[in-house]
């Protein structure tokens, strides 16, 4: 092997390695799990029962704060540590909250000096009928200082663990795409310059991208199972996608049924044209004029804040750049294949 | 010379003009309309709108098949000679495209008005909004002409060519149904329109279409 020729290949392949060893052994962030009320009134006393994941609250000393939506919190007066997942949070609620609503949002904030926050959203804090006046204030949010930056994959609530299939499902997507735009750009050559070569790419390429679809779709069909409830729910991207996959299917039917080399290889570079550019209103237009389980959908741009951070991200694009170089390599397997093929072919019409 | 509009019109006439020759050939699409419409009456006692919708807009898309593929197959070889040297690839495609248009809003037509005819009966088939519905059937069959123009062609060199059609454009055209379905769902129980939607399909139309023209040459020249 030449490294000279074949650099490509080997940065696929570490890329993919780092991909798979990084994203699955990096530990999560702690995170609140469980915690045992989600409405509390103002004015009470409450005793939170919390249960955290990944968290070490015997070894490490936290604290607890209710944050209100505003620039207010209060801090949690007692934590009684059981083990290091769960612990026992006392507040005393202040007796109001600004504004003039009867609910106010509000969310659980526990805070270590070596690992940072985990938070738990979704709380509600709620004005009994009759105020029932106490000492406690709520007092402002002070600059916050963050802890030191650790390696470690965020928690969201109800994906956890299954956030690392971001680096597979999500990427071997947008490898596809990449893959596919590939196909595309030489369909569109092999219609200006009748290169049969342009064709062999044309074709490997669009065949590799639907063995990636395939495994998009199988990865995503697990994640689905684990955070949604089912293999397959009736989500619009997850129609749509079976259908652009058709599409491809498709593709290699009309190859397969036209026996002419030159009309088939046509054929096929105007049909993948075509198909590619159905396939954009599918995927790119659909999914976001309807509401989906997905990220990014119903209007919002996929890829923010909330969806992914910098940890994730060092991940997240070497695994979009592996699996794009080991789906060329394949790629390029395919089109020396067919070269071969035709070479046969030839050799034995001459005979 | 003629300018480009006057050689499109040609062409569709041309068409036109065989179709209303050969009649008996598309009053055969045209009577398999009005034979499901009243079979749905007899067969089925009391159909609400909702599900007839749905028939309604799979029916057209059976007839766009059918219509589309009668388009190209029609062309005697000989015929597409002499039209090579008489016009480019993209005024044939336009003019095929228009004319899929034309037969397949008739077809929708046609049965929308035995529809009303055999279901007048039903309350819910009287109330929704028809000058709607039909400027949807017209924005859905310039659609879905769009989508089934170019597959038509490409299967001509191919040796079974119904069945690679369907394989070819059903995959495109499932999500186009589907939003017909859920337009005229909305229709019927709203008496409005989703503008969104509508949009949306006046989109494809625009991608399809220009993807259709500009391909169309490749396929012509073969």
């Amino acid at each position: 092997m030449n490294i000279k020729n074949n650099w490509w290949k080997y940065l696929g392949v570490l890329c993919f390695i780092y991909a798979i060893t990084a994203g699955l052994l990096i530990p999560l962030k702690p995170g609140i799990a469980e915690i045992s009320e989600h409405s509390l009134y103002s004015g009470s006393s409450v005793d939170l029962s919390v249960r955290g994941y990944n968290t070490s609250f015997a070894e490490e000393n936290y604290s607890g704060y209710i944050r209100l939506s505003g620039s207010q919190q209060i801090k949690a007066s007692g934590f009684n540590v059981l083990d290091n997942q769960n612990a026992i949070l006392h507040f005393e609620l202040p007796h109001s909250f600004e504004g003039q609503e009867k609910v106010s949002e509000a969310t659980l904030v526990i805070n270590s000096p070596l690992h940072g926050y985990a938070i738990y959203p979704n709380l509600r804090i709620l004005k009994p009928e009759t105020d029932i006046p106490n000492n406690a204030q709520w007092e402002n949010i002070l600059e916050v200082t963050e802890a030191d930056w650790k390696f470690a994959f965020p928690y969201r609530n109800i994906i956890v663990e299954t956030i690392r299939n971001t680096f597979y499902h999500v990427a071997i997507w947008m490898a596809m795409f990449v893959l596919l735009t590939i196909a595309l750009v030489y369909s569109i050559l092999y219609l200006r310059k009748g290169n049969p070569v342009h064709d062999h790419v044309a074709s490997s390429f669009t065949y590799i991208s639907l063995v990636f679809g395939v495994i998009g779709v199988a990865t995503g069909s697990v994640w689905a199972r684990f955070s949604w409830g089912a293999f397959w729910t009736n989500d619009v991207k997850l129609n749509m996608v079976a259908i652009s996959m058709m599409i491809y299917l498709a593709y290699g039917i009309l190859r397969a049924s036209i026996d002419d080399n030159d009309k088939k290889a046509k054929t096929a570079a105007i049909y993948n044209i075509f198909a590619y550019a159905a396939m954009i209103p599918l995927i790119m237009i659909i999914p976001r004029l309807t509401a989906s389980l997905h990220p990014g959908n119903g209007g919002n741009p996929a890829f923010g804040t909330d969806d992914m951070d910098n940890t994730l991200r060092m991940v997240f694009y070497p695994a979009i750049i592996g699996l794009g170089l080991i789906g060329g390599w394949i790629a390029q397997i395919g089109i020396r294949i067919k070269k071969i093929d035709e070479k046969l072919i030839n050799r034995a019409l001459n005979d | 010379m003629k300018n480009d509009f006057e050689k499109i019109w040609a062409l569709i006439s041309v068409d036109l003009k065989t179709e209303y020759r050969n009649r008996y050939d598309s009053y055969g699409l045209y009577l398999f309309v009005m034979v499901v419409s009243y079979i749905l009456y007899k067969g089925t006692e009391s159909m609400d709108a909702f599900s007839y919708n749905s028939i309604f807009w799979v029916l057209i898309l059976v007839l766009s098949t059918n219509f589309a593929l009668r388009a190209f197959t029609k062309t005697k070889e000989e015929e597409s000679y002499f039209l090579y040297h008489l016009v480019s690839s993209y005024h044939i495609i336009f003019a095929k495209l228009l004319y899929n248009w034309i037969v397949i809003f008739i077809g929708g037509v046609i049965f929308l008005l035995s529809s009303i005819i055999f279901h007048s009966s039903l309350e819910s088939f009287m109330t929704f909004p028809i000058v709607l519905f039909i400027i949807l059937l017209l924005v859905s069959s310039l659609c879905l002409s769009s989508t089934f123009s170019l597959p038509s062609a490409l299967v001509l060199t191919s040796n079974n060519k119904g069945t690679l059609l369907g394989i070819l454009s059903f995959p495109i055209s499932i999500p186009i149904t589907l939003v017909c379905i859920n337009l005229g769902g909305e229709l019927i129980s709203k008496q409005t329109w989703n503008m969104s939607g509508l949009l949306l399909l006046l989109s494809v139309v625009l991608i399809m279409s220009t993807v259709s023209l500009f391909l169309f040459k490749y396929n012509w020249q073969s």
